[in-house]
């Protein structure tokens, strides 16, 4: 038995850094606020294979399984690399959808999605043979009034139960997808089709032509989002539930490579920068408190990691209890990152508090990544149903 | 083996408690004893050092069985090893420093529970900063004369034996002019002095030596472990050896167990469910990077400085796991039960074995590479 990266993996992972550093370096991130990104490292990446790794050989793809994506995508996540790699490598790509640089909402919208949920007795108020989405939500964009953004809280994986509790039939009586209201499609600036979820929650691919875009300004402005109104009928891609609820898990499982990878990045930032910069004659990382706080930080990097790398496993291998993993792993991937981000702005003191510092460039990619395919809430929740633990009796 | 070992566990336990009546704790002189006898069940069994060599009273076991059996063993729900500072702290040094006369002869009385070591590093004004000790041992004769004060003796009381630090070298300071010493305690100019720990239980003692005389041959094999003067390292590069690095995540893995029993019994919330999940992950991921851990040793490769890591995140996540259930019992929380117990042991987890304030430096400086 043996558990970490094989030299096969870790040699996969090694060139996609070094393709990174090169194509994908702050400077080229940070010109990616400016302007949507150019194709540079996309097309480099494809050309390793990376965006066809979980296609099988004979469609052209690399053949292999996540175990080899889930460290590839680690290393664009903590790059920064301003294009869809989860969305196109490990959500689209086993969909049979190749070729294509594909934008999703389905990080934003499946948590609310029943297949997706944490469990029946956290979406007990809705019937998910329905196939509808389970929560309903305001819409923030268009000004809705306080009841119905804590709605959309809600339905983002918040203190659903108690929330909900009485407040049932409300919820039942509003649209489930409000045709006024687009969840945010990241990467929409550059994609070359748009898989969107669809009112009975499948799954269904649009040319950009069968989209209208209303572009929104986000804080990571090198995430290109927008608003995706669809115009044309699209594609079914798929309407099986479980194929759905496994697209949704493999973007949970890129989005926690991403984080894990930001954290490091971020650390290595810091770590950098206490080491240069004197204060008091000497290296700031020479007093405590600053060694304390970058400890913490790669104790958290340092105990994600594995659980990343296992879910990698358990999805690539198909194991009975691989969504909890994936939600393990997405969980301890938020904490690492939230701690890490926290701890690497402190370190740098108003250095990094600049968006002329590099760090920013992270930081803010990770604030946009911890919230979306569930957070860590929506996560605990799912684990905490993988558990057995009921929430029936109302206590505690 | 896991099977084996299950049936093994089920059955030995039911017939040990049943032979000693109430179950004490191990950390006082009647639970001390009591626990002895499971010890030597765990010995003529052979499960009592998987991991070690036959020839050791060992069952040959790679690190693998080492943490099939720690799982077994704690979802068992048997008792804490009273051996364990023998087993888990000095046999690594004997391992990779003892002489061949010191393995023949200490190892395998280790397995068995024979000789019951505890350890005599602390002093009262060298906690944190070990490396300050100033017990002395003076070379006299065919042997040592040892003077000063040892403290924090976990179950110091109740042990025949102690392996400890000694100045050797008075004109030396810090980490220099050391050395480990093998020390019976029923020397004449020794006196061991029991007292109570956090939860009240007699598992600390305060040793002191006045003039008392250790023969080089007082333990078989020679009380010297290592070089004289060399006390530091054989200490230190015990805790970078396979054997001394590792602590299961077993433990930690039947109290999740155990916690998420305690919520189905009583109806749990959202925020409660929440805050076991997040708990249970982090014992998942302690499990995880255990077996990336023992990966790493198994294929040749070192884990050094990065078991600072371990040692801060599962002191941790014990407390939490302690706090969980003291809160899910609530106004019951104050009464002597498991979990109060447990928690008052958990507290001492971010202390001992290098505070986590030690360790965090550790990381930063030898992990991250900061200055120091």
């Amino acid at each position: 038995m043996r558990f970490g990266l094989d030299e096969d993996r870790e040699a996969l992972r090694v060139t996609a850094r070094a393709l990174l550093q090169e194509l994908c370096s702050p400077a080229a991130v940070r010109a990616a606020w400016a302007q949507p990104p150019d194709r540079d490292v996309w097309s480099a990446l494809a050309e390793l294979g990376a965006l066809g790794v979980l296609v099988p050989e004979v469609d052209g793809g690399l053949g292999l399984d996540e175990t080899y994506l889930t460290p590839v995508v680690e290393e664009a996540g903590g790059a920064a690399l301003p294009h869809p790699l989860t969305a196109t490598a490990f959500v689209a790509a086993p969909l049979g959808l190749t070729g294509l640089m594909v934008a999703t909402n389905l990080g934003a919208v499946g948590p609310t999605l029943a297949a997706c949920g944490a469990g029946a007795d956290v979406f007990s108020h809705t019937d998910p043979a329905a196939g509808a989405f389970t929560e309903s939500r305001g819409n923030p964009a268009a000004g809705a009034g306080a009841e119905s953004r804590g709605n959309f809280a809600a339905g983002a994986g918040a203190e659903s139960a108690g929330i909900f509790s009485g407040s049932d039939a409300e919820l039942h009586e509003e649209s489930v997808l409000g045709a006024d209201f687009d969840p945010l499609v990241p990467s929409a600036a550059i994609a070359e089709a748009f898989l969107l979820v669809g009112e009975a929650s499948e799954l269904r691919l649009y040319e950009p032509h069968e989209v209208e875009l209303a572009p929104v300004e986000t804080v990571d402005r090198s995430r290109h989002c927008a608003r995706a109104r669809r115009v044309g009928a699209g594609q079914v891609v798929t309407d099986d539930r479980e194929a759905v609820a496994a697209a949704f898990d493999r973007g949970v499982l890129g989005t926690a490579a991403e984080l894990l990878g930001l954290s490091r990045t971020m650390l290595a930032l810091a770590v950098s920068h206490v080491s240069e910069r004197q204060q008091f004659g000497k290296p700031v990382g020479g007093f405590q408190a600053i060694k304390h706080h970058l400890a913490n930080a790669r104790l958290q990097i340092e105990f994600a990691a594995p659980a990343v790398l296992y879910a990698a496993y358990a999805t690539a291998h198909r194991l009975p209890e691989a969504r909890r993993d994936v939600s393990q792993a997405k969980y301890l991937a938020d904490q690492a990152v939230a701690v890490t981000g926290r701890c690497a702005l402190q370190c740098h003191g108003a250095m990094g508090y600049t968006v002329e510092h590099d760090l920013h460039l992270y930081l803010k990619r990770s604030w946009a990544l911890r919230r979306t395919w569930g957070d860590s809430r929506f996560h605990a929740d799912r684990v905490a149903s993988a558990l057995g633990l009921s929430s029936a009796v109302a206590q505690g | 083996m896991r099977s084996e070992l299950r049936d093994w566990m089920q059955r030995n336990l039911a017939e040990w408690r049943h032979e000693i009546g109430t179950e004490l704790s191990g950390d006082t002189r009647e639970g001390f004893a009591q626990q002895l006898l499971w010890e030597r069940r765990l010995h003529e069994s052979g499960w009592s050092a998987v991991s070690w060599p036959k020839a050791y009273g060992g069952r040959d076991g790679t690190l693998w069985h080492w943490l099939i059996f720690e799982e077994e063993y704690w979802r068992a729900g048997a008792p804490q090893r009273v051996v364990q500072n023998g087993l888990q702290i000095l046999a690594p040094s004997i391992f990779e420093h003892g002489s061949h006369d010191q393995k023949r002869s200490l190892l395998a009385r280790i397995a068995s529970a024979q000789d019951l070591w505890c350890q005599g590093w602390s002093e009262p004004d060298a906690g944190s900063d070990l490396a300050s000790v100033s017990s002395s041992a003076s070379r006299v004769g065919d042997g040592w004369v040892l003077n000063g004060q040892k403290t924090w003796t976990t179950r110091g009381a109740f042990c025949s034996h102690l392996f400890g630090l000694f100045r050797s070298d008075p004109e030396s300071s810090r980490h220099r002019g050391l050395t480990y010493l093998l020390v019976p305690l029923d020397l004449e100019g020794i006196a061991v002095r029991g007292f109570g720990r956090l939860d009240g239980d007699e598992g600390f003692a305060e040793v002191f030596f006045d003039e008392a005389f250790l023969a080089d041959d007082a333990v078989a094999g020679g009380v010297v472990l290592g070089e004289v003067g060399a006390g530091w390292q054989v200490a230190v590069s015990a805790t970078s050896t396979e054997r001394g690095l590792l602590r299961s995540p077993g433990r930690y893995q039947a109290a999740c167990e155990e916690l998420v029993r305690l919520c189905s019994q009583r109806g749990v919330g959202q925020p409660m469910r929440r805050r076991v999940a997040a708990v249970c992950m982090r014992v998942d991921a302690y499990r995880l990077q255990t077996l990336q851990t023992i990966t790493t040793l198994t294929s040749g490769g070192e884990i050094g400085s990065e078991a600072s890591l371990a040692k801060i995140w599962w002191s941790e996540l014990d407390i939490e796991l302690h706090e969980i259930a003291l809160d899910l019992l609530g106004p019951e929380a104050e009464t002597e039960n498991a979990w109060s117990k447990g928690y008052q042991f958990s507290l001492a987890g971010p202390i001992y074995a290098g505070t986590n304030e030690i360790q965090r430096n550790i990381i930063a400086e030898r992990v991250l590479g900061l200055p120091r």
